[in-house]
């Protein structure tokens, strides 16, 4: 009898064990992760001149997905915050997400609109949802499409080497 | 009653010799110029031309019949387009002339391409940049206009 015990604990092991382990690949975690990507806006233009308006796609990874408002099936407010922003009501966005296809991964794009320029200590905060079982590493995110423009020029400069912090928690 | 119906005789002259006129237009910005016209007080040669969007062409006035009445058209360049009227409205519900919130979140859907913009509502988005605090179209839509329009909206710049 204990014997058959033991037997059915080992053969559960082996099937459990085996669905631990690497980045990027499906398991058995059950535990809900984020990821917090942040992206800077102070500096991104020349000559002092204060940015107003911000547009980037992030490439999102296997299994990284956005929280979607269940009324309306598009992402839901709080995926794209602008943390810092001295007045809210003059803050703008639009978020377009492409879900992931077994072809191709996800996308997130956003522009971010502030009427009266973005702070010095304003940041951009992205909510992002990690499937249980996957393990992104904050290599796997990319950015593309990266472009800013000004408050006094209203010119769109294409930023080509954008710094990016993905936090996973 | 006789000088009604003589100005319509003229009028109805005009439009017989001027078949280029009613010709079909397909872009939203013309710059149209004068091509050899005499008579209604012009002159061909170096006057400036008018300007007009899509079919509504400003003709001078008073108008009068014309001895050889022809009109070529050109796509206006941006410069030229500055000073047609585009005013950031986008929005067809909007008929206040000037840009409202609508307008910026039209031009902000169309800036993650959530939407596509019309010939017509490209032609009104495209203000920015301003140059001597008038619109001076690059030829694009992009964040740009959709700051400046924002910024219009909100009474932090005017133009």
């Amino acid at each position: 009898m204990y014997r058959n015990l033991a037997l059915c604990a080992a053969l559960l092991c082996c099937l459990i064990l085996p669905g631990c382990g690497g980045g990027g690949s499906a398991g058995s975690n059950a535990a809900t992760a984020k990821a917090v990507t942040k992206v800077q806006t102070a500096g991104l233009l020349p000559g002092g001149e204060v940015l107003g308006a911000i547009r980037i796609t992030l490439g999102l990874p296997y299994g990284v997905t956005v929280a979607l408002d269940p009324a309306t099936g598009l992402p839901a407010a709080n995926v794209v915050q602008l943390v810092g922003a001295a007045d809210p009501t003059l803050v703008f966005q639009q978020v377009h997400y492409l879900a992931p296809t077994p072809t191709a991964r996800g996308s997130l794009s956003f522009v971010v609109v502030n009427a009266q320029g973005f702070g010095a200590l304003e940041y951009l905060a992205v909510q992002l949802d990690i499937t249980p079982g996957y393990f992104p590493a904050a290599g796997d995110f990319t950015v593309s499409d990266f472009a800013v423009a000004g408050i006094s020029n209203y010119q769109e400069t294409t930023i080509s080497n954008p710094t990016l912090s993905v936090e996973i928690k | 009653m006789i000088k009604i119906i003589v100005t319509a005789l003229v009028m109805a002259l005009i439009g017989l010799a001027s078949p280029q006129v009613g010709a079909t237009m397909t872009s939203s910005s013309y710059l149209i110029q004068r091509d050899g016209v005499t008579g209604g007080g012009l002159s061909p040669g170096t006057s400036p031309g008018y300007t007009g969007q899509g079919a509504l062409v400003a003709l001078p006035t008073p108008v009068t019949a014309l001895s050889s009445p022809s009109f070529t058209s050109s796509q206006a360049s941006p410069a030229q387009a500055a000073l047609d009227g585009r005013n950031g409205v986008i929005d067809p519900s909007n008929t206040s002339g000037v840009p409202q919130l609508g307008d910026v979140l039209i031009v902000l859907k169309a800036a993650v391409g959530d939407l596509v913009l019309t010939p017509s509502q490209r032609f009104h988005a495209d203000v920015a940049p301003l140059r001597n605090g008038r619109p001076d179209p690059d030829g694009k839509v992009d964040l740009g206009d959709v700051l400046l329009i924002l910024r219009r909206v909100v009474h932090l710049v005017s133009w």
